[in-house]
């Protein structure tokens, strides 16, 4: 049977403009399914999925929120504590594609993450099997992720399911790897020296007395 | 701060090698033990909405496999077996015929594994007489997260067996506010370490109300209750000194929570219970009538057509009690939208309605006849015509009406919006919009008539959408006041879990709950809000019903901000509209007879009591009080 051991919760946010497919996404993913009878979001919403990386099991919580600028202001209370932030932008309409810098900044104020130069971002440019209305090219996307500390950048359809497996999985993988290595900031040391540090300042410094 | 790391670090160390251990212990598992379905209860039916006559069929099992206990439920094969209770609403237009193809794949949406341990609690109701329930016994299983699963209704046997297997793997509890809630214990207590910890984060109010000696002396008392509810409270609501309305509401509401403090913390001990409440008169019982028929309509017009200005009051009485029949919205809805007056005789209405078709046809021009070349240089234009094409793509779409590609409702819609953007280009188009339009068009069928309705409703709704989102911010203020006057005890929980903004009641509020039900039951609930009875911002009092029939689910099953969020969105589908009407009635109810004891502002907002001006003769737009400060 299994015992209470809990799962690792990751909490992942969607931002982009309206219509650039952020529900979609979400929904391809967490249901492997595409429809066009998805409603525009209002107000937000978050579906779970777990994924099993490195025979770990881990819980994806995806928070999928409501385009129109003017509703942010309202939901912003759902961005604290997010492990990693997607932005999503739609590859036939540069427009969603310009509004990626005030997504990004719009994020770091509200969610304020401990460590803003470093906390994860992944771009998603959605809707590639529309590639004959193309409006953004993948290395202009990719040119404006390294001014921003080399995001990963994905290009996605949720409708055919092209690649959304893999970049969510890369999503989580980041979320992780960026928990762990928190925890990491901590070299290795023998358990009843760290459990004092008093007595462990001593022993660099010498004597303190 | 050291201490604090070194602790994480030797935590999170145990922590990987106990995963480490348990995935080792998984893969060895995973490869000799095959899985083990121990009950497996056939003729299980999921029910897909609260208005939908369908219930898929399927098999509800218990399964033991090596990554833990899952309670599943899949559809059957076999879709033909689905069973259709019986229809008794006329609207054809409506009534999903599905295929059984379409079947299959609702039944596969709602299909479901969950492990037990995420298991939060579930609501089992057992079948009541003549109810509509469908007279099974269903269960509906919530999660940890706050999500729940479709309801399901065992229809050859009780749940009974099933239960008992379940209580094999978890303790079950039936939650002592409400026999139909069983709820999951967990053994570790967490209840208990929560009522404490809370305790500790309110410290400081409890602190404040011990250096008031007024305070000190009461909580000599075990039981406070009455004391606060009689002698308190009243004192601070009628002193009305130069304390503002705000002042009271907040001083009312750290009482509360400090004498919830006290109750949580007795409640653990296991002392006693009590339940505050600012001396309401008990709900009284509401009945719901039949829906408006064209003959009773009728009965209200004078020769010419127009509407009996003495009977009117009446009129409206009828149309909140029942709302209409189906035959008679494309008439009467136009009416309550004030796209006809009340006093307008058949020829002068049909002389103005020309008149307002010729100017609809103008606008529409407008907007149709910007070139693509000018539009490089309106980006504003631009902007909210793409904002349009992408919601009138994603309106309703499961309904029929607006079902398939290249449906010409589709166009209609868009050219309703687009000339509404002309109309009122300065608050141009916003999401939410669509879905207060989608079911005008599907009423009256074309787009002057639409169009014009549209404008009337939007009078009544346009502060939902402006920039600032004032208006909503205002409401939710409003609705936390009055879930704090009708369920002090929720609301001190929504305090304490943060969630006391009432976002998660953001969509009701915004779409005036066009997305919680089906789009019959929303053109009922719309009718019954534009009647204008029994008083302004009634739509808040439904919120207040809703939430107050949830507040045993939400406390028992100690959800926190998003749990309360994701319970209260996966309530949409799921809602009975004529159960929230009567709630909502009650409610009403409740408070204009104890409006002597309500702060002031809650009454205005109301407009009941004294300071409110009887205006029940006005269209909804004219009695509400919104009105005067626009
Ligand atoms: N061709 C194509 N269309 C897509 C794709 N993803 C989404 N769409 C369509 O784009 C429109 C918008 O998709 P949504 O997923 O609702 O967009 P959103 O970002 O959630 O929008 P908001 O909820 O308004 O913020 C819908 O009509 C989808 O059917 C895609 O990969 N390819
Ligand atoms: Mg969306």
């Amino acid at each position: 049977m299994s015992g209470t051991r809990k799962k690792a919760l990751l909490k992942v946010i969607i931002l982009g403009d309206s219509g650039v497919g952020k529900t979609s996404l979400m929904n391809q993913y967490v249901n492997r399914r595409f429809s066009n009878q998805y409603k525009a979001t209002i107000g937000a919403d978050f579906l779970t999925r777990d994924v099993n990386i490195d025979d770990r099991t881990v819980t994806l919580q995806i928070w999928d929120t409501a385009g129109q600028e003017r509703f942010q202001s309202l939901g912003v209370a759902f961005y604290r504590g997010a492990d990693c932030c997607v932005l999503a932008f739609d590859v036939t309409n540069a427009a969603s594609f310009k509004s990626l810098d005030s997504w990004r900044d719009e994020f770091l104020i509200q969610a304020s993450p401990r460590d803003p130069d470093h906390f994860p971002f992944v771009l998603l440019g959605n809707k590639v099997d529309l590639e004959s209305q193309r409006a953004v090219s993948s290395k202009r996307a990719q040119s404006w992720c390294q001014t921003k500390g080399n995001i990963p950048y994905y290009e996605v359809s949720a409708k055919e399911a092209l690649n959304v497996e893999a970049a969510f999985l890369a999503i989580a993988r980041d979320a992780l790897a960026r928990e762990s290595q928190e925890t990491n900031d901590f070299p290795e040391f023998p358990d009843q020296i760290r459990l004092n540090p008093n007595q462990q300042n001593q022993q660099n410094s010498g004597c303190n007395c | 701060m050291l201490p604090y790391m070194a602790y994480r670090y030797v935590k999170n160390k145990r922590e990987k090698n106990q995963r480490e251990m348990d995935s080792d212990l998984d893969s060895m598992v995973r490869s000799i033990v095959p899985d083990k379905t121990v009950i497996c209860v056939p003729n299980v039916a999921a029910k897909l909405g609260e208005d939908s006559k369908e219930y898929i069929p399927g098999t509800l099992s218990i399964v033991e496999k090596s990554s833990g206990v899952f309670i599943e439920w899949k559809p059957s094969e076999d879709a033909e077996t689905s069973w259709v209770m019986t229809s008794d609403d006329g609207n054809t237009e409506m009534v999903h015929a599905r295929s059984p193809e379409e079947k299959q794949k609702c039944g596969a949406r709602v299909a479901f594994s969950m492990d037990v341990n995420d298991l939060s609690s579930f609501r089992n109701d057992e079948p009541k007489r003549d109810s509509g329930s469908g007279g099974f016994p269903s269960i509906r299983l919530i999660c940890r997260d706050g999500s729940s699963q479709v309801p399901l209704f065992f229809k050859n046997t009780t749940t009974a067996e099933f239960l008992d297997r379940l209580q094999g793997y978890i303790t079950l509890r039936r939650s002592h506010r409400d026999s139909h809630l069983v709820i999951v214990v967990d053994q570790k207590s967490e209840a208990l370490a929560k009522s404490v910890s809370m305790l500790d984060e309110n410290g400081d109010i409890l602190s404040r109300f011990m250096q008031n000696p007024y305070m000190t002396a009461m909580t000599g008392f075990s039981k406070i209750t009455s004391f606060v509810q009689d002698q308190v409270i009243p004192s601070v609501l009628n002193d009305t000194d130069a304390v503002t309305q705000e002042e009271k509401i907040r001083l009312m509401r750290e009482l509360r929570l400090a004498e919830e403090q006290m109750r949580v913390h007795s409640d653990a001990a296991g002392e006693f219970e009590v339940v505050t409440q600012l001396e309401l008169p008990p709900r009284p019982e509401i009945y719901r009538e039949l829906p408006v028929s064209k003959d009773l309509w009728n009965s209200f017009k004078l020769s010419n057509g127009s509407y009996d200005p003495m009977k009117l009051h009446h009129l409206k009485m009828n149309v909140f009690r029942g709302g209409l029949n189906a035959e008679l919205r494309k008439e009467a809805w136009k009416c309550l939208l004030g796209y006809r007056q009340w006093h307008e005789s058949d020829t002068d209405f049909q002389t103005r309605r020309a008149e307002l078709a010729k100017q609809y046809e103008n606008m529409k021009k407008q907007w149709m006849s910007v070139t693509e070349d000018q539009e490089k240089r309106f980006t504003k234009f631009v902007k909210r015509k793409s904002l349009v094409e992408k919601d009138v793509a994603r309106t309703d779409r499961t309904v029929p009406f607006f079902q398939g590609d290249d449906n010409v409702n589709l166009v209609h819609l868009h050219n309703v919006l687009m000339t509404y953007v002309m109309y009122n280009f300065d608050l141009g188009y916003v999401q939410g919009m669509s879905d207060f339009a989608s079911p005008l068009l599907f009423v009256m069928k074309d787009e002057v008539d639409t169009f014009w309705c549209f404008v009337g409703l939007m009078e009544l709704t346009q502060k939902n959408f402006e920039t600032d989102q004032a208006f909503i911010k205002l409401q939710m203020n409003q609705l936390r006041d009055l879930v704090m006057i009708i369920n002090p005890k929720l609301a001190n929980y929504l305090e304490s879990e943060k969630s006391d903004d009432m976002y998660f009641c953001f969509r009701w509020v915004l779409v005036w709950f066009k997305r919680e039900f089906s789009f019959l039951d929303t053109c009922k609930l719309w009718e019954v809000l534009w009647s204008g009875q029994p008083c302004p911002r009634f739509l808040l009092l439904i919120c207040v019903a809703i939430l107050d029939s949830q507040t045993n689910i939400i406390i028992d099953n100690q959800f926190g901000l998003t749990e309360i969020l994701k319970h209260i969105n996966d309530l949409s589908m799921h809602l009975k509209v004529d159960e929230i009407l009567t709630a909502a009635e009650a409610i009403f109810h409740q408070l204009s007879a104890s409006q002597n004891k309500l702060p002031a502002h809650i009454c205005q907002y109301l407009n009941i009591g004294e300071s409110a001006v009887s205006s029940s003769n006005n269209s909804p737009s004219k009695s509400d009080p919104d009105r005067v400060d626009l």
